[in-house]
């Protein structure tokens, strides 16, 4: 960037969020006085009562990681609280003796009497109650689906269950348990990619530690980039996306990494089937500093050399991740952490070659304005890039490469006057660096030029504030606003393209002129009210608008990952989406029910058009094709967290479509993810502390597919003709894939422990079709017949994990 | 360039575990359509029109032919009536010419109504012919494993330019099919010499095998930007339909009115011939 396009971008940003945060007084100030007059249960204005906080951060007694979602209840009040992601907590209470219960599930229950004179600090490190897995015992205050909170459409996934479920060539994927939940679609066997209640595959907002992960696969989207050895916390918002995140339609997903073991040295690792991780974490300074770092490479490429195959044994191709973490407590009030994520994909030969990967950097620094404000502050670098190529010395000689780089600011507030009141609100901007495309000859030899598609600029920043408040006894509301803004800036040449799609004029933007803005509001809200102590009807309304999509035109996608910003020519996409649903637990807790039903609009969907250019093309915005989609349907899940037998049960019903005037002669057509019927049944049985079989089945309709309806002969070959775009189905999906776990015996002083994770994925090795195509009789010339590809047999692995 | 990479890198990747299986499967049929091939040369034997019709998917053979109909082409430099010397294909006559920068409109006037219309019309531009100084034929045994590959020399000109590359071995055809010609544009390097640029490869496991001494020809052809798309677009729909990069399948859009299928294209052609050693 120049160094006055540099210059005009600060002060415009400056200006921008200087006038957010003037906004964001006036809010609080409005919020801070309805809370202190109005609100039901605040003695502020008519009993003048003091109220002093209790709190603290809570976190496992053993390694000092702070717990995430942990609830603190109040006998005496009846109500309670929440740990935040960083395990803090506070309550505001008058004066008096109170009875404070600390609960998490898979946790000895912790309960403290305490006499309140004035603030409180009390940080509480709870016990496992167990530490064999799947042998938890789960108490009857253990809340595990907080039936009472305004909050819908969200699963939390629990890491240690995510390990048991079997995974396809052994590598526990977080992602590929999420595609297990109900409202989850997977875009194609094997991939990472997923749909979100029918939106679009970019659609869904992936953070790791706050940074946007923009390419969550490895090695063609068969394997994630988490490293689940280093990932704390996973939660997945399919709607309902709490004001604080935006920018993307359908969902949040947000992973949280381990912050590494304040207590003691420790190292957990595995030997796997197609690669190996190491994870090492301590103190740096005991209860204070700690660190983690983790890492995984795949070893295929090892193997590579005894194939038989000269072509297979000249290839180098291997991914690897690296996960590192330090956090450090200043004092009571301040607490730092960094991290990172470093992962590459690297393929190789004589003929070509080619890698990517993502990069993230996050720094955070908690503090505590009071014992009532938290608040945080991130600064977070994410970067995802490849390039293919081909070795020097030749004519075709060259180098492609691309990359997507952002840098953002947050800061985020969390305020808590009281047990029933919780306000939030923050600011965050981020700067996007797209550098779509960049293609050169390299060596003497080459006859290639050097091209460059023109890089893009673009802020994008929020405000928002959001206010949870129980009332009535029975009634939870989250009500919440967030404002986005979207500005691209030069410089930059924007074309006007007639209504056939030919570039008709051009408008050049100087370096740092701001020459387009969108201004969307986001009204956020739920209100839950409690039926019964453990049951509760929910509902839910969002807006969600997004100015980033990918230049993408099959289902599954691959690692040339193109995004692209709203602009003149493109605008943001809005989403809305309203959702009832009912929820339960019972048998005192050990079973949790839910049942949702939703329905999503969708303007300025955007689609290619048919035979669309989307590579290293300088007017991609004329292959869009602008419209709108819709999606409904009901989820219902059925989950068991205690006991022998863990897992659960989901059915998804669901329709998805779009409609594009110049796509499918403007008819509606099914979205590429609408499949109606999903069952997911996973499920886990641990015999005794030693041994455990898991298993998960899934099935699914086929995927909409587009088949042809007559035939052509052009140029010596037979073209396929359609008619209508998606107007059958691939045959129905399903598969069971098994898992046996083998622990080492247990006994006390044992200075390592161990594991056996035996695996089988599709256990009785149905021929789920991948693509289906058309192959011409090999004897019989011109007679043609279907043909399914099919990815995967049976396919067994075997992993050993270790932990000292 | 980036097609063939993905090809090569990944889609390779994905057959290492693919397996495939014959399946039944029902297809219903659409409207017939009329299915215009009209890709025509400068040269003596590139002057038939073929004109037919879509049929069922699973229809065996070929596809039925449109007789009778009159055809015509007009330029500035003249006008031709095209004459029916098969079921379906109609030739130009011998006194034919295409001249560079000349536009050509085909006319076609059916004798029953095929998609609705009877009337059929497509307009293409003669290109300036390519200068191309040699070609030459090398084998690379690390390639797909195992290929052969054209090189080819030739000063490209400052002005962008599409070609379309057709190859010949002792006389006959090794591009036989839409789907083994090279269609592409200079875009990556307009302007520079070739210097031996791998126009096309062809590949020992789909049971091409050149021989010392074999003379092997190229076609050069220089087209239009629109053919360059049309011939593209259609070899990523006749490829294996996968996940990761087919797009939606869709009819690719010629150049024909009321959207009939196929092209019409008149482009000039130079040969160049090589003995592989």
């Amino acid at each position: 960037m120049r160094k006055d396009q540099l210059r005009k971008v600060v002060e415009r940003s400056w200006r921008s969020t200087f006038g957010f945060i003037l906004l964001m007084i006036l809010i609080i100030g409005v919020e801070g006085r309805v809370l202190a007059a109005d609100l039901p249960g605040s003695e502020g204005a008519n009993s003048g009562a003091i109220r002093y906080a209790v709190k603290g951060y809570i976190s496992d007694a053993l390694t000092g990681e702070m717990l995430i979602g942990a609830t603190v209840y109040v006998d005496e009040i009846q109500s309670g609280a929440t740990s935040n992601v960083y395990g803090f907590y506070s309550l505001s209470l008058p004066e008096g003796t109170y009875t404070v219960r600390y609960t998490f599930v898979g946790y000895t229950t912790v309960v403290k009497k305490i006499t309140l004179s004035g603030g409180l600090n009390l940080n509480v490190a709870m016990e496992p109650s167990a530490t064999q897995l799947g042998t938890v015992e789960i108490k009857g205050e253990e809340i595990v689906q907080d039936v009472k909170r305004a909050e819908m459409s969200v699963v939390k996934m629990d890491i240690k269950q995510v390990r048991t479920i079997p995974a396809l060539m052994g590598e526990v994927d977080i992602i590929k348990a999420l595609q297990l939940l109900p409202g989850v679609q997977v875009a194609a066997e094997g991939t990472n990619g997923f749909s979100v209640r029918g939106g679009g595959l970019d659609q869904n907002l992936i953070l790791l530690d706050e940074a946007t992960v923009y390419n969550a696969s490895h090695f063609m989207g068969f394997f994630s980039v988490f490293n689940n050895d280093a990932i704390k916390d996973v939660q997945i918002y399919k709607g309902d996306i709490p004001a604080s995140s935006g920018g993307r339609l359908s969902s949040l997903v947000d992973v949280r990494m381990k912050d590494g073991n304040l207590k003691k040295f420790s190292a957990t690792g595995g030997i796997g089937t197609i690669s190996s991780r190491l994870t090492i974490e301590g103190p740096i300074l005991k209860d204070r500093t700690s660190f983690i770092l983790s890492g995984r490479r795949t070893y295929a490429d090892i193997f590579l050399p005894l194939s038989s195959d000269k072509s297979v044994r000249d290839n180098t191709l291997y991914f690897y991740d690296l996960n590192a973490k330090v956090q450090h407590e200043i004092n009571e009030h301040n607490r730092i952490f960094v991290s990172g994520y470093f992962g590459r994909d690297v393929f190789e030969n004589k003929f070509a070659n080619m890698n990517f990967g993502n990069q993230t950097f996050t720094t955070r620094w908690n503090h505590l304005f009071s014992d009532k404000l938290f608040s945080n502050f991130t600064g977070i670098i994410s970067k995802y890039d490849y390039s293919i190529g081909t070795p020097d010395g030749k004519a075709n000689s060259f180098l492609w490469e691309s990359s997507m780089k952002d840098y953002s600011f947050k800061g985020d507030f969390s305020w808590f006057p009281h047990p029933e009141n919780t306000v939030r609100f923050g600011v965050s901007t981020v700067w996007h660096e797209f550098n779509p495309g960049y293609v050169r000859g390299t060596g003497e030899s080459t006859v290639f030029k050097e091209l460059r598609l023109p890089l893009a600029h673009a802020l994008e920043s929020a405000i928002y504030a959001s206010h949870e408040v129980q009332f009535l006894g029975r009634f939870n509301l989250k009500y919440g606003l967030r404002l986005s803004v979207f500005q691209n800036v030069g410089k930059s040449t924007v074309y006007q393209y007639d209504n056939k799609y030919e570039v008709a004029d051009s408008s050049v933007y100087g370096s740092g002129d701001f020459y387009k803005t969108f201004m969307r509001l986001e009204p956020r809200l739920a209100l839950t009210y409690s039926l019964t102590e453990s049951s509760s009807v929910k509902a839910s309304y969002s807006r969600t608008s997004q100015y980033l999509q990918l230049a993408q035109n099959s289902t599954a996608g691959t690692p040339l990952d193109v995004w692209f910003s709203s602009s003149p020519n493109v605008k943001p996409q809005m989403a809305d989406q309203v959702a009832v649903g009912y929820f339960r637990n019972f048998s005192s807790s050990e079973y949790e029910f839910s049942a949702e039903a939703y329905y999503k609009w969708m303007s300025n969907t955007l689609d290619f058009k048919d035979n669309a250019d989307i590579f290293f093309n300088k007017y991609l915005e004329s292959e869009l094709r602008v419209g709108k989609s819709w999606s409904y349907g009901f989820e219902l899940l059925l989950r068991r967290n205690s006991g022998k037998l863990t897992g659960w049960v989901g059915y998804t019903f669901s329709v998805a479509r779009r409609q594009i005037d110049e796509i499918n002669e403007g008819v509606a057509y099914k979205a590429p993810y609408d499949k109606p019927h999903n069952i997911t049944v996973v499920a886990s049985y641990a015999f005794s502390p030693r041994y455990q079989f898991s298993a998960n089945w899934v099935y699914s309709t086929g995927a909409p597919v587009t088949f042809p309806t007559g035939r052509a002969i052009i140029g010596n070959e037979v073209v396929p003709v359609y008619t209508a775009r998606n107007e059958y189905r691939m045959p129905d999906y399903h598969r069971l894939d098994v898992s046996f776990i083998i622990k080492r015996k247990q006994h006390p002083n044992m200075k390592w422990d161990w594991e056996w994770n035996f695996s089988i994925y599709n256990l009785y090795g149905r021929k789920n079709a991948w693509s289906i195509g058309f192959v011409e009789e090999e004897d019989n010339p011109g007679v043609t017949y279907a043909e399914k590809t099919y990815l995967f047999g049976m396919v067994p692995s075997v992993t050993f994990n270790f932990k000292f | 360039m980036s097609k063939l990479l993905n090809i090569s890198l990944l889609f390779g990747l994905m057959l290492l575990f693919a397996c495939t299986e014959r399946i039944d499967l029902d297809l219903e049929n659409g409207d017939t359509k009329l299915v215009v091939e009209a890709f025509l040369t400068d040269q003596p034997d590139g002057r038939i029109v073929h004109i037919t019709k879509t049929a069922p998917y699973y229809a065996s053979g070929l596809t039925p032919a449109v007789e009778g109909a009159t055809v015509s082409i007009v330029s500035e430099n003249g006008q031709w009536t095209l004459s029916e010397v098969k079921p379906g294909e109609y030739a130009l006559p011998d006194n034919f010419t295409a001249v560079a920068g000349f536009k050509y409109r085909l006319n076609i006037q059916l004798k029953e109504a095929i998609g609705g219309y009877t009337d059929y019309t497509a307009v293409t531009k003669m290109q300036p012919a390519a200068v191309v100084d040699s070609v030459k034929l090398e084998y690379d045994p690390d390639a797909f494993k195992g290929s052969y590959k054209f090189l080819w020399y030739m000063q490209d000109p400052v002005d962008s330019n599409n070609y379309l590359i057709k190859a010949y071995r002792n006389g006959q055809p090794l591009t036989d099919s839409l789907s083994t010609w090279s269609a592409f544009e200079d875009r990556y390097f307009n302007g520079n010499y070739t210097n031996g640029l791998v126009v096309m490869w062809l590949f020992e496991n789909r049971g091409i095998k050149i021989n010392k001494g074999d003379t092997l020809k190229v076609e050069t052809g220089v087209i239009t930007k629109g053919f360059t798309e049309y011939v593209g677009f259609m070899q990523q729909q006749l490829a294996p339909q996968n996940p990761l990069f087919s797009p939606p399948p869709a009819n690719v859009e010629g150049n024909i009115s009321h959207g009939a299928l196929g092209y019409f294209v008149i482009y000039p052609v130079v040969s160049n011939l090589t003995i592989y050693q």
